[in-house]
């Protein structure tokens, strides 16, 4: 798994952080795609990829991250892709969260973003 | 006439004197029969009730000295007295005799006197014994207490004064046995397993002291008596009699109960904020002291009540009311009782309930037979009050318990409902307070969520330049970049806008600054401003604008107005068309925002023009929730007013109303600001 054959799958409902973060990553030599919602990645990670990473956010329209995690954790083919949160809520429930790799909290700066993917792709 | 009356009718003195002999024999065989004495010991007593007989004579014949025979002895038992006034009337009645109403009463006092006579010292002399009678007499008389003096050890009463004849009615008559005195038992002790107090005297000699007993009166209420009891000796110390004094504390008790169930409810209300548990538990403690019914009846909004807490202590009758009131539901029309209460808010107090009111109330005869078989005594009902409001009725009624309420009840109840109706609001005010600290944490974390988005975005961009930077690396510092970095910027300045926004209309004004000005084209430059996020959103963003659309408006607050409601069909309808239209509509302008997006729910629809409210989750959906709010507050500032057509899954389309002039002109037209207060806040 590397940043050569790998994407990270970027998820935010908000087009700028979405646009900021990709570039940023592309930028230090990784993949990226996007994703508007948990919708939109669930169908980008069981018919896309590989990818190395899912960040992802969690207050989004049409399926939001908690209801994504439940359902990628319910789907072999794609429970193992490792996610790290990316949020702006203070202290989200993580209950229904499952086995995440960690959090980012908004506003993330580069350094953590970076050391973030780095350790997955 | 008279003298045909007198040869034909023997008068109760010719009974006496003529019949003597034969009303001693006639006395002789009952006091045998009473006490199974024989006839062989019983000469000296024959002798003494000869001696009483002759008193009564004397008294008969209305000479005062009657009484002065002192050398006769007439100490006779007191069995032994009553049966030989028993004796008189009885060969009275079997001679034809006719009883005059003071031949009656000089035979009671012959009686009366030899059984004082028996009790006092034998070596007091006559004038002076005769003296201390008529004292005593006049003290047992004037008592406020009951006295009642019984015979040892065969229990007869001897002697009764005007309060036992009061309290005990006709059973407080000399002769009577002393256990049909009264029904009743000691207060807290089964009615079997306390002997009445006298009785205890009677049989041990048991000195009995302030014991509380609770009696039956004749008209079937209770009554609380305070209970001393003792022996009476004679000179060797054999008990002769027993003196039983009892004080009436009824209404001193039932004082005590009201303060306690007052000092009770006010501890219980002051204990919960959860006021339906609470006044449940209030009817709880005014039975049985206070009431043997009590209800809370509570005020609904369509005028009508219902009822949240019904307490008797026999579960059978609840049911019984239960059953009774499916049956035959409160009409609320009625001038009386709680429908009434509910309407002015004036309490009601029926220290006796009339024959006339059940008969007003029953609904039919089987309802008539109910109410009757309730034997509802005495009811009182008082409203229960909040900020100037009737929120309910508590109600006492007494049945067998036979409590009849005052108006001291009634202000005290009063003083409990008031203490209920401060309660209820207290926690209706809590409840408020804790609602609006839900809000603002609420808010505050959709705030901080909503500002940390852009600020994200800055900080990502800057901290990447600078890593990049201090690595030697060369930083992309494009024009794209700088103007994404930028559109964050106003992103925060419209969120802290908004924030400021809040701030400044919470305190009840909103600065305008009114032109003449064309909302069409208003409308035309917010569109443009939304081309790339409308084309993001795969939305179709249309305008029609017909008519003069030219008003005397904020350019800046419509620009907020327009823009907020453009920004939500973006954000909540993403992906369908949709279509501003500006009307010509007389005096006034109107601008409608449609879309086909998921529609709001009716219960939803008056609740998202308050401030933090959102139809939509919060998970979801970002935004401070402030928009429409804001924009209501806009619109109205002008004079206008805003509304909203949606059902679920049918679109929605929002609706904003701007009169073109302002009814009241308080600014010059040109730029000078003024200071409104929004309506409806």
């Amino acid at each position: 798994m590397g940043k050569e054959t790998h994407s990270v799958l970027v998820v935010d409902d908000d087009k700028d952080i979405r646009e900021i973060i990709c570039d940023v990553l592309n930028d230090e030599g990784y993949r990226t795609v996007a994703a508007a919602d948990g919708e939109e990645a669930l169908e980008l990670l069981r018919h896309g990829g590989p990818y190395c990473l899912v960040l992802l956010d969690l207050m989004m329209p049409v399926k939001d991250g908690w209801t994504f995690r439940q359902e990628q954790q319910a789907d072999p083919a794609i429970a193992d892709v490792p996610v790290f949160v990316v949020t702006a809520a203070g202290s989200p429930d993580r209950t229904q969260l499952g086995a995440i790799k960690g959090i980012l909290h908004k506003p993330v700066n580069f350094k953590d973003l970076l050391g973030a993917v780095q350790a997955f792709c | 006439m008279t003298q045909l009356v007198s040869r034909h009718a023997p008068s109760l003195l010719d009974v006496v004197e003529a019949g003597r002999d034969g009303v001693l024999e006639r006395w002789v065989a009952r006091f045998l029969q009473r006490t199974g004495r024989l006839r062989e010991d019983l000469s000296p007593e024959i002798q003494r009730a000869g001696a009483v007989l002759t008193r009564m004579g004397a008294a008969l014949r209305q000479q005062p000295s009657a009484k002065g025979q002192g050398d006769v002895d007439v100490s006779l038992p007191g069995l032994a007295l009553m049966t030989l006034r028993d004796a008189v009337f009885e060969a009275a009645d079997s001679a034809g005799a006719s009883l005059s109403a003071r031949d009656v009463m000089a035979v009671n006092r012959v009686i009366d006197e030899a059984l004082v006579a028996n009790q006092a010292p034998p070596d007091v002399p006559l004038e002076q014994d005769q003296r201390s009678r008529q004292q005593l007499h006049a003290l047992l008389e004037q008592l406020p207490v009951a006295v009642v003096i019984v015979e040892a050890p065969s229990g007869l009463v001897l002697l009764t004064n005007r309060q036992s004849r009061l309290l005990f009615g006709s059973r407080a008559t000399p002769g009577a046995l002393h256990e049909t005195l009264y029904d009743g038992w000691t207060e807290g002790s089964p009615p079997a397993e306390s002997p009445k107090p006298l009785a205890r005297s009677l049989g041990t000699g048991e000195l009995v002291q302030g014991e509380l007993i609770k009696v039956r009166r004749d008209d079937g209420t209770f009554a609380y008596l305070r209970a001393n009891s003792g022996p009476i000796r004679d000179g060797s110390g054999n008990m002769v009699a027993a003196i039983g004094i009892y004080d009436d504390v009824t209404a001193e008790r039932q004082h005590e109960d009201a303060l306690r169930f007052l000092a009770d409810a006010t501890a219980l209300l002051a204990s919960s904020l959860d006021y339906e548990t609470t006044l449940r538990n209030l009817a709880g403690l005014a039975v049985p002291h206070l009431a043997d019914w009590c209800a809370v009846e509570m005020a609904k909004a369509d005028g009508s009540s219902e009822q949240l807490a019904l307490a008797h202590l026999d579960p059978k009758k609840l049911e019984f009311a239960e059953e009774l009131r499916r049956r035959y539901p409160p009409d609320p029309a009625v001038d009386t009782g709680v429908p009434r209460i509910l309407r002015t808010g004036e309490a009601e107090l029926y220290e006796y309930i009339p024959e006339a009111m059940i008969l007003a109330a029953a609904k039919d005869e089987d309802h008539l037979r109910i109410l009757r078989e309730l034997g509802l005594r005495s009811a009182l009902a008082v409203p229960i009050r909040a900020g100037g409001h009737v929120l309910g009725v508590l109600s006492l009624v007494s049945d067998e318990g036979g409590r009849h309420y005052s108006k001291t009840d009634l202000t005290i109840t009063q003083e409990i409902a008031d203490r209920a109706g401060q309660a209820i609001e207290n926690a209706a005010l809590y409840r408020d307070a804790q609602s609006a600290i839900r809000t603002r944490e609420d808010f505050l974390s959709v705030a901080s969520h909503e500002l940390r988005t852009p600020l994200m975005a800055l900080n990502l961009q800057v901290s990447t330049f600078i890593a990049r930077s201090e690595a030697g690396q060369t930083p992309d510092i494009s024009l794209e970049k700088m103007k994404r970095l930028y559109a964050q910027v106003l992103r925060m300045t419209t969120l802290v806008n908004q924030l400021l926004d809040v701030s400044q209309l919470a305190t009840g004004t909103l600065a305008l600054s009114c032109t003449n000005l064309d909302l069409g084209a208003l409308a035309k430059d917010v569109i443009e401003r939304f081309s790339d996020t409308a084309a993001d959103a795969r939305s179709a963003l249309s305008l029609s604008v017909t008519g003069s659309t030219t008003g005397f408006w904020d350019r800046g607050r419509l620009e907020q107005v327009v823009t907020n409601l453009i920004s939500n069909a973006l954000k909540y309808a993403a992906g369908t068309p949709i279509a501003v239209r500006v009307e010509d509509d007389g005096g006034a302008a109107r601008l409608s925002v449609a879309d086909q997006g998921p529609g709001i729910a009716l219960v939803d629809q008056e609740r998202i023009f308050e401030r933090f409210e959102r139809a939509a989750p919060v998970r979801s959906f970002g935004g401070l929730g402030l928009g429409l709010w804001i924009v209501k507050q806009i619109v109205s500032s002008h004079g206008g007013s805003i509304s909203v057509e949606s059902a679920p899954g049918e679109g929605s389309r929002f609706i904003v109303q701007l009169p073109k002039q302002r009814k009241t002109r308080e600014a010059d037209g040109h730029g000078q600001r003024d200071a409104l207060r929004p309506r409806g806040r």
